[in-house]
């Protein structure tokens, strides 16, 4: 909410400076979201003087003015006849290029044929509250071309408010002015509200109103005032509305915005003329009718919303706007005022519903005062109507109030506020800060909130309004005295902070990625045993899929790297992955990086070798195993994201916990990217339950290991997988066989090396294998030893035809 | 004095300046060793000299002695001097030595996201301050990430967020606050001390400072008498860590549907007023839908925007940049 804060100032008494009361919102609870000072912002604005003016020949409403804005030089500028601009007088001008502190912009233009480079500004363009005729004049011709602020003292400013949802009292000035009073203990002058004598009307006369939805128009109030003349409105109102960027329409229409401004209350003036029966129905609009808005818009009645309506039709959609069919114009004389109060709620689906907004549904909905702001609002906008546009009031007013909102009456205890605040308060002391704010507080603290003070439903936003008039900065810091807790970390954490240290040591930059995906990788990289999470209202049709699987995120991390000139691709995210079950989602955290390129950065010595599927691999392995789960296995399987062949689901006790492959190279987006990438995921979720078990000690062993290579040529469809089993299993049948009450045991077997290629046949493999044997209790002989391994190869050969080398 | 006394004398003092003038020509700790043995070893240069003393008469062989003995300390005191001078200069001191300053063999480590960082540093912090941390969903009921915060369906300050819905009719959480229902119902009875972090969503196009994530912190405190004065302690100690002791912070009265007082808390940084969270006692509504009963317990709450604190530590002037994860970017903290 714009406020000029020369017009704030009005309100209280003794005044205080500008920059105080700058200052002193934020200290309040009033954030301003722009502070645009005048004296700055005008400075651009200049002194130019009229040397010529004559009117433009096929509209009576403007003039050419030839205006000198530098020394001997003048430029044309087209101007309105709303100001009387004096021919030989020095006027402010803003150039083309110039930004005023209301928002226009001045453009160089082309006025019914005629050229205009610039405009003369009125105060209220200027943000300036009127003085006098509200067009600034200037004798001294020495002053051409130079900043206006040279020539007059700008003592205001503007500020735009950000007035929060819960205070919808400060969405008028007198509010605003409250809590300014309030914090420097100065005094709230309310506006005049006393009516003129008008004459004596006859009761008979005035529009009675009827309310047939009292939940949702608590109180409606209207008053019937004949004989006004509907004008233009004087310079002061009309520069005020130009000053907080409204735009003024006439006489009657700027009294109820101005007083909407000044008391946070929306009113509405209906031309009496077209008001059918002499009569208001607050009532819901039926399907069948329809209304023509101010804005021209048509609504039609399927919603119902709440609607002012005469005898026969809607005149009004309550609350939010008025209808076409009875607003005022130049030709009505017999006005109708309304004020009124009405359900926010109410207000708040049909504005939704409908779509239409504006300054009045934005205060209904976030609560409106139905007893001193709306009777203040009423009487102050009757007595401006009578001393601005004439007339007298038709009969009496009319006050339908079913049922009084009465002041809500709330209980405090020093001892609450203190224990609350952590800063001891007495009773004398909270009854002078709620004072402060217009809210009643007996010697013990029975409490009578305004009705204004919408926000106001418990004793503890009091203790707010106290803690902010006493000051936020006089409760001391003080560490709390209760039970002390532990602190600590879930295990979900614990795994976070080990997993992702092992891969930022095995060198992969962790990355953080948008999980809203387009949907056309949900099932490449997972497979899924539910449904995507999609959105309702995506912003982008490329984020309409929560992500089903971290890898596509990472993805786009290389497609970004390669266009950037990324120099290693090692990558990794920690986070979730979302599925649909029913109606419930899963969420499920899980770890996926994706490497590609050298190992170590080119460098003088050491590995020269590129990451591959067993590389990538070895660090799922490593995370395997930092989180108990060492006996994962690896497995075939296929899925669009992946290279086919080159791709294995990872699984622990038949279930699937991971993937790990290359990537399908069609499902990078840069063709630039030519190297294999690999990726996996794990699904930590499903395995991480026993993650922080207490790991046993196993003792250690003294006895020396026995060390045996054994070398073979086996067909190359006889995986590893199955050669490590025959050997451990041969192992344990031989052991138990011939070696029962020994403690031997085969404890590792490591593949050293694999070779294809030349003297082996295509469809074969060479394999190197160390196993080590070991019995804890004493150290083995070499003839034990080659027992074992002899019935090791014999098995080889017979289950899977495997030759010896030697 | 004999003509032999003076010229042994004499001979001490050419042999020290001799072996003095190569020890300070040596190059490596090898060479050093052998003018050592050369000059003080036992057939050394000056040693050898000692041999001579049985011609000198007995009245003299203290000054003999002397000359020698004088003669040994200074070639003595020169070795020292030059393996000094030597490992001081950084230049190998061994004959076969290799070239140090050749570049390490790295292995390049990978780093940790800014933002992540950023929340776990605030999350250790708080550990330390009695806080247990937990995760809590990302996919979130309309009940606990609004109603259950005292935002009911058609309240205005629903306004302040830019919802994402699922098309099950679940909330993407718009704030880390939602974990205020799970933790009141899995905490039980307080005291309560929890905290949270992680990813927040809302409905907004991307620009240098907005994005359609962000990130934020969320704690409770709760117990009989948890005051207003003890959130302000807290987020200093929490602040002053973060930003260092000579804090300054600043607390405006603001507005939250879940808590009472609420303040906005800004930090001095830099010479600027930088709003980093939003803080309050807790709504009485919230404790209530949470189980406990507000007449009996009070606490306090608040939010700390993750990815604002994370730039402002390390100046990010774009927040694209954290979540292009581009590797330069990465590689910098």
């Amino acid at each position: 909410m714009l406020v000029n804060t020369k017009w704030l100032r009005q309100y209280l008494q003794p005044a205080c400076s500008d920059e105080q009361m700058v200052n002193a919102f934020s200290i309040i609870g009033l954030e301003i979201e722009e502070h645009i000072d005048l004296a700055e912002e005008l400075k651009r604005v200049i002194i130019g003087f009229v040397r010529d003016k004559q009117p433009v020949s096929d509209n009576n409403n403007l003039f050419l003015c030839q205006v000198e804005v530098t020394p001997g030089q003048t430029v044309p500028i087209a101007c309105a006849a709303t100001y009387d601009v004096p021919v030989g007088k020095g006027v402010p001008v803003a150039l083309p290029g110039v930004k005023l502190p209301t928002g226009v912009v001045i453009k160089e233009g082309n006025v019914h044929g005629h050229n205009s480079s610039g405009m003369i500004c009125c105060d209220g363009e200027l943000g300036l509250m009127a003085q006098d005729t509200g067009l600034r004049t200037f004798d001294d011709e020495s002053l051409i071309g130079k900043s206006i602020t040279s020539a007059i003292t700008i003592d205001e400013s503007l500020v735009d408010l950000n007035i929060l949802p819960n205070r919808p009292d400060c969405l008028g000035t007198i509010g605003v002015a409250r809590e300014v009073a309030a914090h420097f203990d100065l005094n709230l002058v309310y506006p005049n509200t006393e009516l003129p004598d008008t004459g004596k009307t006859d009761p008979s006369t005035a529009t009675p109103a009827r309310i047939d939805e009292p939940e949702l128009c608590p109180r409606y109030m209207c008053q019937r005032i004949t004989g006004v003349k509907v004008a233009p409105s004087p310079p002061w109102l009309q520069n005020f509305l130009l000053a907080i960027g409204s735009r003024p329409i006439n006489n009657i229409v700027d009294i109820t915005n101005y007083v909407l401004f000044e008391w946070g209350q929306p009113l509405h003036a209906f031309d009496h003329a077209y008001i059918e029966g002499n009569q208001i129905i607050v009532r819901r609009m039926k399907p069948e009718e329809s209304l023509t808005l101010l804005d021209d818009r048509v609504i039609d009645g399927k919603t119902q919303p709440l609607v002012i309506a005469d005898a026969n039709k809607p005149v009004a959609l309550a609350g939010i706007m008025g209808g076409a069919n009875s607003q005022t114009d130049d030709q009505s004389t017999d006005i109708l005022l309304e004020a009124a109060c009405f359900d926010s709620v109410c207000v708040r689906k049909s504005a939704r519903a409908l779509n239409v907004s504006s300054d009045s549904s934005y205060r209904f909905e976030r609560g409106t005062d139905p007893n001193r702001m709306l009777i203040g609002a009423m009487k102050r906008a009757c007595s401006l109507i009578l001393e601005l546009a004439g007339g007298r009031l038709n009969g009496s007013l009319t006050d339908t109030y079913p049922t009084k909102r009465e002041p809500k009456q709330l209980k405090l205890t020093p001892e609450r506020v203190s224990s609350y605040l952590g800063l001891n308060l007495d009773a004398p002391t909270i009854r002078k800060s709620l004072a402060k704010l217009e809210i009643e507080a007996d010697d013990t603290l029975n409490i009578h909130a305004p009705t204004w003070r919408v926000d106001i439903n418990h004793p503890v936003v009091l203790i707010e309004d106290i803690a902010r008039i006493v000051g936020f900065d006089q409760i001391p810091l003080q560490p709390r005295d209760t039970a002390g807790t532990l602190g600590g970390r879930s295990a979900t954490d614990q795994v976070r902070q080990q997993v992702t240290g092992t891969l930022i040591g095995a060198g992969f930059l962790e990355c953080r990625n948008l999980p809203l995906e387009p949907g056309d990788t949900n099932h490449a990289f997972r497979p899924l045993t539910g449904d995507p999470v999609k959105l309702q209202n995506p912003m982008r049709a490329d984020m309409t899929y929560v992500r089903t699987s971290l890898i596509p995120g990472l993805l786009r991390v290389i497609d970004h790297n390669v266009r950037h000139g990324a120099t290693s691709y090692r990558f990794f995210e920690f986070d979730r992955t979302f599925e649909q079950s029913g109606e419930s989602p899963i969420e499920a955290w899980s770890i996926a990086a994706v490497a590609a390129g050298p190992i170590q950065q080119a460098q003088w010595s050491g590995d020269r070798s590129s990451y591959d599927f067993h590389h990538l691999k070895g660090i799922a392995e490593n995370l395997l195993d930092q989180c108990n789960a060492p006996t994962a296995t690896f497995q075939h399987i296929d899925l669009d994201g992946f290279t086919p062949g080159a791709t294995a689901a990872i699984k622990l006790n038949d279930q699937t916990i991971g993937v790990i492959g290359q990537i399908n190279p069609k499902i990078l987006k840069s063709s630039r990217f030519q190297l294999p990438l690999y990726a996996f995921e794990l699904n930590l979720e499903s395995f991480i339950t026993n993650f922080d078990d207490v790991k046993p000690f196993t003792k250690l062993v003294r006895t020396p290991p026995v060390t045996r290579d054994l070398a073979f040529v086996a067909n190359a469809s006889v995986t590893y997988a199955q050669l490590e089993q025959t050997i451990h299993d041969a192992a344990a049948q031989i052991i138990a066989r011939d070696a029962a009450d020994s403690s031997l045991s085969l404890q590792t077997v490591a593949c050293i090396d694999e070779y294809r290629g030349k003297q082996i046949p295509s469809d074969c493999r060479s394999l190197a294998l160390r196993l080590v044997f070991r019995d804890p209790t004493r150290t083995l002989t070499a003839d034990e030893v080659n027992h074992v391994m002899e019935h090791i190869q014999q098995t080889l050969t017979a289950t899977h035809g495997a030759e010896l080398r030697v | 004095m004999t003509t032999q006394t003076n010229d042994i004398i004499a001979q001490a003092v050419q042999a020290a300046d001799t072996a003095v003038a190569a020890i300070q020509a040596a190059t490596n700790a090898e060479e050093l060793e052998s003018l050592r043995v050369a000059h003080l070893g036992k057939k050394g240069s000056i040693t050898i000299l000692l041999r001579g003393m049985k011609d000198v008469p007995a009245d003299q062989k203290g000054a003999v002695g002397q000359a020698v003995n004088a003669a040994k300390q200074r070639a003595t005191e020169a070795i020292e001097q030059q393996k000094k001078s030597l490992a001081s200069s950084g230049a190998p001191t061994a004959k076969n030595a290799i070239d140090v300053s050749m570049p390490g063999i790295r292995t390049l480590n990978g780093k940790r996201h800014p933002i992540s960082s950023t929340i776990e540093e605030i999350k250790s912090i708080m550990i330390g301050l009695g806080f247990h941390y937990d995760d809590y969903p990302e996919i979130e009921t309309e009940f606990n990430n609004f109603d259950g915060l005292n935002t009911p369906e058609w309240h205005p300050a629903r306004d302040m967020h830019d919802t994402f819905y699922t098309e099950s009719g679940r909330v993407m959480r718009t704030h880390t606050t939602a974990f205020q229902m799970h933790a009141l119902r899995n905490y039980g009875t307080p005291p309560i001390r929890a905290i949270t972090g992680g990813r927040c969503y809302r409905c907004d196009t991307i620009d240098a400072s907005h994005y359609p994530v962000f990130h934020q912190i969320d704690a409770i405190a709760i117990d009989k008498n948890i005051s207003f004065a003890d959130l302000k302690w807290t987020l200093y100690e929490l602040a002053s860590s973060l930003f260092g002791d000579d804090i300054k912070l600043q607390f405006r009265p603001s507005f939250f549907p879940f808590t009472t007082p609420s303040a906005e808390v800004d930090v001095l940084f830099k010479g600027s007023w930088l709003e980093i969270l939003g803080s309050g006692m807790m709504r009485p509504e919230v404790l209530q839908a949470g189980g406990l009963d507000p007449e009996q317990w009070q606490g306090f709450a608040f939010g700390i925007g993750a990815d604002r604190v994370a730039m402002i530590r390390h100046g990010i002037d774009d927040i694209r940049h954290l979540y292009d994860n581009e590797e330069a970017f990465l590689r910098q903290f």
